[in-house]
């Protein structure tokens, strides 16, 4: 798709490959014309529509997910402008004389890189993409991508503001995000396997004689159309889950530390809340102790709802059902550790 | 999707976004910080989608949109195909529907958080002047920090909308709270903040909360209770009501 000479040549390498009869290319507006018709239809039917989600909690939701559309957007477009950049303007050699050649040494370092870059979830999976299909080896770009949204200034200050009376919080957080982007790194540089990652993440931007530029706008293009329906269908499962799960149910967990702690990894999944803004929700969990707050704050960033949606549109669906159970049994065992090694007994 | 249906798509995600901070309906959605970052994206994504259809016209002879159609470049399944169309939702939601503000609704169908209470600084002096306004979230703060301090021995101006209260009010409260949303991203981490009103004079007899026809807005002046906004109470502050007059909703809605 980028560009029309190399989409046609990707279509006879495809092809060959799946289809025993490669497809004669076709002139059509067919999905134009659906998405006038959609448009059309919608403004037809405005006045039942606006009707049906003006409904008690339809309206709340309707609400909460274009809250979460228009917050995550701008990340996201963001995450597309760096891979843009990464795409036009780093080559792949360079990027290879940045990193250590072994993977157990290049965690580390792109899991640091995650501590500057202060972005929030969304912009970190499309960087990610691209930094393999640079050339970055897999196990350092997925360091990277769950250490830039958890681990960034503007995350740890938030949590210190919203937690003023508890600044271990922001120590044990740091400790718990890091410890699951190495874990998860080297489990990956260790076991994982080439071709969970769909095939297309590799590929190279091509070297047709496309200006820079160009290169450039089309790949900001092209991981946009890819992400947002991805973002799109994350935000409706956590607007749904922030309607449905009574809140009334937290305030019984505050004897059973295990249940707690299970019960805040999984709300954590479910509201894929923005990395900047968990800090303040957990601590207006005052109910509960410290340590399920910090499991909350460490694998929300890690894995949630709209990030499994946006991972398996970039990475493919092989990939997201292997790395979201991976990452959350890491985070939770990172954060309970870290809990423990931090807070003490006093959690 | 095809590439000139995914340009049309790309140019209405941006428009919407660019509209959305210009006629100022993004602070029912953001903090009023994301004005810069919304209009960037919009601006980028038409900007993207506009070269790239300008490219593609330039080219007449290799069909731009024809190759696309189940997505080639997304290996054999073609997973980003369909998944695109979902980006129409939240054109259509905000083209046609644009929803509303949370308000007391949201505190009724979803019971939404209690925000923490020392979020803010509490020990600056009280602004000056005669009755100051003050967010609920900084009366909250401030009890918190010291139930007897000087935010109980002045009067002040709240603004909110009136909600029944949620357990049972402490001896002298009214069964109404005025509450205001917090938010510290977007709308999806609302936390509600509320005081209990006492109403010694009887200035809010046969006042009722807003229902489904739309929140109650109120500016109220009146003093914080010694004592009160404890965690004995859950940090929420008794006020009794000196006064009060109907207001618009302010914008921005939620405090921060």
């Amino acid at each position: 798709m980028r560009g029309a000479s190399d989409a046609a040549g990707s279509i006879a390498a495809v092809s060959t490959e799946t289809a025993p009869t490669p497809a004669p290319p076709r002139r059509g507006t067919g999905s134009l014309v659906a998405l006038c018709g959609v448009l059309l239809l919608a403004t037809v039917l405005q006045d039942p529509l606006v009707r049906l989600l003006d409904v008690g909690a339809v309206r709340t939701a309707a609400t909460v997910f274009v809250a979460i559309c228009v917050q995550a957007l701008p990340f996201l477009v963001l995450g597309t402008v760096l891979s843009g950049a990464l795409a036009a303007w780093v080559s792949p050699a360079a990027l290879r004389r940045v990193l250590p050649a072994r993977p157990g040494l290049a965690v580390p370092v792109a899991g640091a890189a995650g501590l500057v870059l202060p972005g929030c979830e969304c912009a970190s999976v499309p960087v990610a993409r691209r930094l393999v299909g640079q050339g970055v080896p897999e196990a350092a770009a997925l360091a990277f991508l769950l250490a830039a949204p958890a681990i960034n200034p503007v995350v740890l200050v938030a949590t210190a503001v919203a937690f003023p009376d508890h600044p271990e919080m922001v120590g044990a957080r740091l400790l718990g995000s890091a410890a699951t982007a190495l874990v998860v790194g080297w489990l990956w540089a260790r076991f994982g396997r080439a071709e969970w990652i769909a095939a297309q993440v590799r590929r190279p931007p091509p070297d047709d004689g496309t200006p820079r530029w160009a290169v450039f706008t089309e790949t900001v293009r092209h991981d946009v159309v890819d992400a947002g329906g991805f973002l799109v269908l994350g935000g409706l499962a956590a607007a749904a889950v922030n309607v449905l799960v009574p809140p009334a149910w937290l305030d019984g967990l505050a004897g059973h530390l295990v249940l707690a702690v299970v019960v805040m990894a999984l709300l954590a999944v479910l509201l894929a809340l923005c990395s900047e803004a968990d800090a303040f929700v957990a601590a207006s969990l005052a109910s509960l102790p410290l340590l399920p707050r910090l499991v909350f704050l460490v694998v929300g960033p890690a894995v949630d709802v709209k990030l499994i949606a946006l991972q398996a549109g970039a990475f493919g669906r092989a990939f997201a059902l292997r790395f979201a159970p991976l990452v959350f049994l890491v985070a939770v065992a990172s954060a309970v550790l870290a809990g423990l090694l931090v807070f003490g007994g006093s959690g | 999707m095809r590439r000139d249906a995914q340009h049309v798509l790309l140019v209405l995600v941006g428009g919407v976004l660019v509209k959305i901070v210009l006629d100022g309906s993004y602070l029912r959605y953001v903090r009023a910080w994301s004005a810069a970052p919304v209009l960037a994206a919009g601006v980028v994504l038409i900007t993207v989608a506009l070269i790239a259809l300008a490219r593609d016209l330039r080219r007449p002879t290799a069909p731009p949109s024809g190759e696309d159609d189940h997505d080639h470049d997304h290996g054999p399944d073609a997973r980003a195909g369909p998944a695109a169309w979902l980006m129409v939702l939240p054109v259509l939601a905000l083209l046609l529907v644009v929803p509303p503000a949370l308000g007391s609704a949201a505190l009724r169908d979803t019971g939404a958080r209690t925000a923490p209470a020392a979020a803010a600084p509490a020990d600056e002096p009280l602004p000056p002047g005669d009755a100051p306004p003050l967010g609920l979230l900084d009366v909250v703060s401030r009890t918190a920090a010291d139930p007897h301090g000087t935010i109980t021995e002045r009067d002040v101006t709240v603004t909110g909308f009136l909600v029944p209260a949620a357990r049972t009010p402490p001896p002298g409260a009214t069964g109404l709270d005025v509450a205001r949303l917090v938010i510290s991203c977007c709308a999806a981490d609302a936390s509600a903040v509320r005081l209990h009103l006492a109403d010694p004079a009887d200035l809010l007899a046969g006042v009722a909360p807003g229902g489904a026809e739309g929140d109650r807005w109120v500016a109220i002046r009146g003093r914080v209770v010694a004592g009160t906004g404890t965690p004995a109470d859950g940090h929420v502050p008794t006020l009794s009501v000196i006064g009060w007059s109907p207001v618009a909703a302010p914008v921005p809605v939620y405090e921060y």
